[in-house]
């Protein structure tokens, strides 16, 4: 009884605000990623077949100066599955500046124990033999892989010094438009080099540098 | 009016309702430090210890229903796995670490010997998926407790939730865990000035502060950090320890410095079980010590103990054994 009370309340209180929207968008070779399908690449083409990050920490700084910060904000992102790119923050209703957010599960939040929700360690983004939030994953194939079968499979995670792997990611808004953030990833795979990188799945060296060359892959599509 | 009364009543039955939680806390002596368990994000609650216990004492975590995690970690042996150097999992495999002893959980940052895990809520992660230990999915275990009436109600009494989460198994294991805290051993009454060590006991106390101390640091028995203690590596297991996780040259062959606390229980020794006896613990602190880049610099000098000095030794680590924690009821089978 109590919880409804408390959730009419919120309920009234969240219809009067407004809630702006985010949409996030894999793109390779110029479109809209298809998974499971094999798109050109390189001479040569690449098919994902899986592909999700946690977007967390999401902010905003408004044309008057003035910024928003979300609470509780942590969001798991499965690029596959359309309705699950779409976040809807309730901030003021104000002019947009700057839009900015984490890429990963920050390591405060990873000493906190057991989560639900996004954080619930059974959603897949959870390493069972160590512990720790995955940030982001992509798994998939192409004959420009080196390994057997020609997979690749790249788990980036890390929260401890010095492989703390989460990215902060700052975009500036120019148009008074909805915000649709791109995930390119053309110019990831060209650094990654699928010939020479086909598996990381742990913390350490290699993953921070998955971890960097992914953050340059974020575009704010602006109009 | 009428209405608003009608509203007060309700909401101050619902207080009552809430109020059943009866947070309660850990008790220590005043000599141990501050836990560091997040206890805010889990508050200790008589009913869900309870049901922590229950979960720890079910097989419904193996794949088979055959192993809980009682089978490797035994109340009689203060939560270690005695007589086997490495623990046994499902089908009787043989997984590749000894079970160390659970106890005083809530002072320790990093869990399994190489620290591959950082919080007591989330460990429990590592043996169900472990094809050799549990070789089960924390998803299907959360399923079958779904199915089982006795656990379904006792979850929604106390997490006030229709469905089985993970985070509610994961703290209900966590909680009960914590609540096994050993410090009535022979060495507390003393520090407790209940009772006195005796002359073998005094000696060997000394000899433990000039050489063990350093790393079993009083009064948990460790200091919570890694180091190589001069073992040397097993040649078929090829156990790296903390480099493992860290990927830190400098962290090879680095394990957690484990508590002394229970050891005359939780033989046999290190992180493979290598040793049968604290006799040859204490011969290999003198007489093998292995040089390696990472052993630890305190070991390189060498431990000089007679015959006589290293009984005595001995005799200061059985004062660690607290029996009072092994026969304790309340962290038994539960009926
Ligand atoms: C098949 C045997 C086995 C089973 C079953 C098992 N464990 Fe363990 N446990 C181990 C071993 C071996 C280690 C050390 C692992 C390592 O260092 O990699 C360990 C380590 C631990 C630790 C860390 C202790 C420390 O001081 O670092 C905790 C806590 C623990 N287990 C709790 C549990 C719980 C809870 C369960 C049931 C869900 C369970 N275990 C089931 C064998 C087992
Ligand atoms: C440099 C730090 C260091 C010093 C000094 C040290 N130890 Fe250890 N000890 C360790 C480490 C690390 C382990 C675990 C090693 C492993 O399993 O690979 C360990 C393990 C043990 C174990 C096995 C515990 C278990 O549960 O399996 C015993 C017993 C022990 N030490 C006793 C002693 C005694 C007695 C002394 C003094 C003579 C001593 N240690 C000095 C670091 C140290």
């Amino acid at each position: 009884m109590f919880r409804y009370i408390i959730f009419l309340v919120g309920f009234c209180i969240s219809s009067f605000s407004y809630s702006q929207k985010i949409t996030f968008r894999a793109v390779l070779n110029n479109k809209p990623l298809i998974f499971n399908s094999n798109t050109p690449f390189d001479g040569s083409y690449i098919n994902v077949e899986l592909f999700k990050l946690y977007v967390s920490n999401v902010e905003f700084t408004y044309k008057d100066g003035s910024s928003f910060k979300e609470r509780n904000s942590y969001h798991l992102i499965d690029l596959a599955n359309p309705k699950d790119c779409e976040l809807f923050i309730s901030d003021a209703k104000k002019e947009i500046k700057q839009l900015s957010f984490d890429i990963g599960i920050d390591s405060a939040t990873n000493y906190q124990g057991a989560k639900s929700g996004d954080l619930d360690p059974l959603k897949g983004m959870y390493w069972t033999w160590q512990s720790g939030y995955i940030n982001f994953k992509i798994e998939g194939n192409s004959p420009l892989c080196s390994s057997s079968k020609s997979k690749f499979a790249f788990h980036i995670g890390g929260f401890q010094h010095p492989f703390n792997a989460i990215q902060h990611i700052v975009l500036d808004k120019n148009s008074a438009s909805d915000i649709t953030v791109e995930i390119k990833l053309d110019g990831f795979f060209k650094s990654v080099q699928l010939d020479q990188r086909t598996n990381v799945m742990s913390p350490g060296r290699k993953a921070m540098f998955i971890a960097e060359t992914f953050k340059n892959a974020f575009l704010l599509k602006d109009g | 009016m009428v209405k608003l009364r009608y509203i007060f009543v309700l909401l101050s039955i619902l207080f009552l309702f809430q109020a059943h939680y009866n947070d309660i806390q850990i008790t220590y002596p005043a000599y141990f430090p501050e836990p560091v368990y997040s206890f805010e994000n889990n508050k200790l609650d008589t009913s869900v210890i309870s049901l922590g216990r229950s979960l720890f004492y079910d097989p419904v975590f193996s794949s088979d229903s055959s192993i809980s995690c009682a089978n490797c970690h035994s109340p009689f042996s203060a939560f270690a796995h005695t007589d086997h150097a490495l623990s046994h999992g499902i089908n009787d495999s043989i997984g590749h670490r000894n079970a160390p002893g659970l106890f005083n959980l809530a002072w320790q940052k990093n869990f399994m010997w190489d620290g591959a895990v950082h919080h007591l809520d989330m460990q429990p992660l590592s043996p169900i998926h472990n094809s050799i230990e549990m070789n089960e999915t924390l998803a299907h275990v959360i399923e079958k407790l779904g199915k089982n009436e006795k656990y379904t109600t006792l979850f929604t009494n106390y997490f006030h939730d229709s469905i089985i989460k993970s985070e509610y198994v994961l703290k209900s294991l966590a909680q009960f865990q914590l609540t096994l805290i050993s410090c009535n051993a022979k060495y507390d009454l003393v520090k407790q000035n209940k009772t006195d060590f005796n002359e073998k006991e005094k000696r060997g106390y000394k000899i433990f502060q000039q050489n063990c101390n350093h790393c079993h640091q009083e009064p948990l028995f460790t200091n919570y950090k890694f180091a190589n203690n001069g073992i040397g590596i097993d040649p078929d297991l090829k156990d790296i320890g903390r480099q493992k996780i860290t990927k830190h040259k400098e962290d090879s062959l680095l394990f957690k410095i484990p508590s002394l606390r229970n050891i005359g229980f939780t033989y046999p020794y290190m992180h493979d079980g290598r040793f049968q006896s604290l006799k040859e613990v204490i011969d290999h602190y003198c007489d093998h010590i292995e040089i390696s880049a990472t052993t630890d610099v305190f070991l390189h000098k060498k431990i000089n103990l007679s015959k006589n000095e290293r009984v005595e030794l001995v005799s200061f680590l059985h004062t660690l054994n607290d029996t009072s924690f092994i026969f304790n009821k309340k962290h038994h089978y539960p009926n």
